[in-house]
């Protein structure tokens, strides 16, 4: 089983130059909910060089709606160990890092970021305050990029050093803490934040300072203009 | 002329994606009662309540969360774009 024929199909559409950008890449995907699955699952089969898991949480049955890493068998266990075997099982070009680390623990965060070096960050995180948190992880030359979902709709941006998320969710609540979701909008996210990633590494980021907001129920899809810097 | 976009639950509660109003130098809360005539279907209450904003909904003057200028004092000039987005918090 070579990479090269795992890889061929979007490797065609791509190119050379890029599948070397993906496969030198790292990136953190912090958040492996309903998000984070499609943007791990992703990234992976696009052959990205390292991605670096983070999760404090275990697989519960209410997840299983969109989580779609997991099945009924991963009940119980923790998602960073479920995810990184499921992975393992698609092919074993992709180095997979895990950290079972809670991302408001700042001690924790800090020694990952000394640890590992990365190119961008998923934010599939699914509380406003932990993404604040995440922000200490950007350095320069480091991307996030943010989803967040919510009944049918969502929405993805890019962020950077020097922009935040606080300014434009400062203000927000975390309660209720379960949030409703369908499946279908958190694949259609997750794919979009996993194409804003690629832009990312490519150097063509799409949605810095824009916003793309997608409603499933009439499939609106909008870009609007946000000013997120500091 | 003042630009009104609505985005998702928004936007299929009043069904419609945008209203312009003629107006210039007046703050949000102005602006948003005015627009809640255009469009004949009530929304102030998904924004304000008890002259307070309220979280689910973030208003946008021009990209910038009405939070971090004056809330619902801030003022909105001629050409000025507002958004009104619920956003999606979940992962």
């Amino acid at each position: 089983m070579g990479s090269s024929e795992i890889f061929s199909r979007h490797s065609m559409f791509l190119g050379e130059e890029k599948m070397r950008l993906i496969r030198e890449s790292s990136i953190v995907v912090a958040g492996l909910g309903g998000l984070g699955s499609v943007v791990c699952d992703s990234l992976y089969r696009l052959g990205v060089g390292k991605l670096i898991l983070i999760d404090n949480k275990k697989v519960d049955l209410p997840d299983l709606n969109r989580q779609s890493l997991y099945t009924s068998r991963d009940i119980g266990q923790a998602k960073v160990k479920a995810a990184a075997d499921r992975l393992a099982d698609i092919h074993s070009y992709t180095e997979i890092i895990t950290a079972r680390i809670d991302i408001r623990d700042e001690n924790a965060l800090v020694a990952l970021r000394d640890e590992h070096s990365f190119d961008g960050i998923a934010d599939c995180l699914d509380n406003y305050n932990s993404r604040f948190d995440l922000e200490n992880l950007l350095e320069s030359e480091v991307f996030m990029v943010h989803g967040g979902v919510k009944n049918d709709f969502g929405q993805v941006t890019t962020i950077n050093k020097g922009r935040s998320l606080r300014t434009l969710y400062q203000g927000e609540q975390d309660f209720p803490e379960i949030i409703p979701v369908v499946p279908q909008i958190v694949k259609i996210i997750g794919s979009v934040m996993t194409q804003e990633i690629v832009n990312n590494i490519f150097g063509e980021p799409q949605l810095l300072d824009k916003l793309v907001i997608f409603e499933l129920a009439d499939f609106s899809l909008y870009k609007q203009k946000v000013d997120l810097r500091l | 002329m003042i630009t009104i976009k609505f985005y998702s639950l928004l936007r299929l509660l009043v069904k419609i994606e945008q209203v312009e109003l003629e107006l210039a130098d007046v703050p949000i809360s102005t602006v948003l009662e005015e627009a809640a005539k255009k469009v004949k279907t009530p929304f102030l209450h998904k924004l304000v309540q008890d002259g307070k904003l309220i979280t689910g909904t973030i208003i946008l003057i021009n990209g910038r969360n009405i939070h971090h200028l004056d809330k619902l004092n801030s003022r909105v000039q001629d050409g000025d774009e507002i958004a009104l987005f619920p956003p999606g918090g979940g992962g």
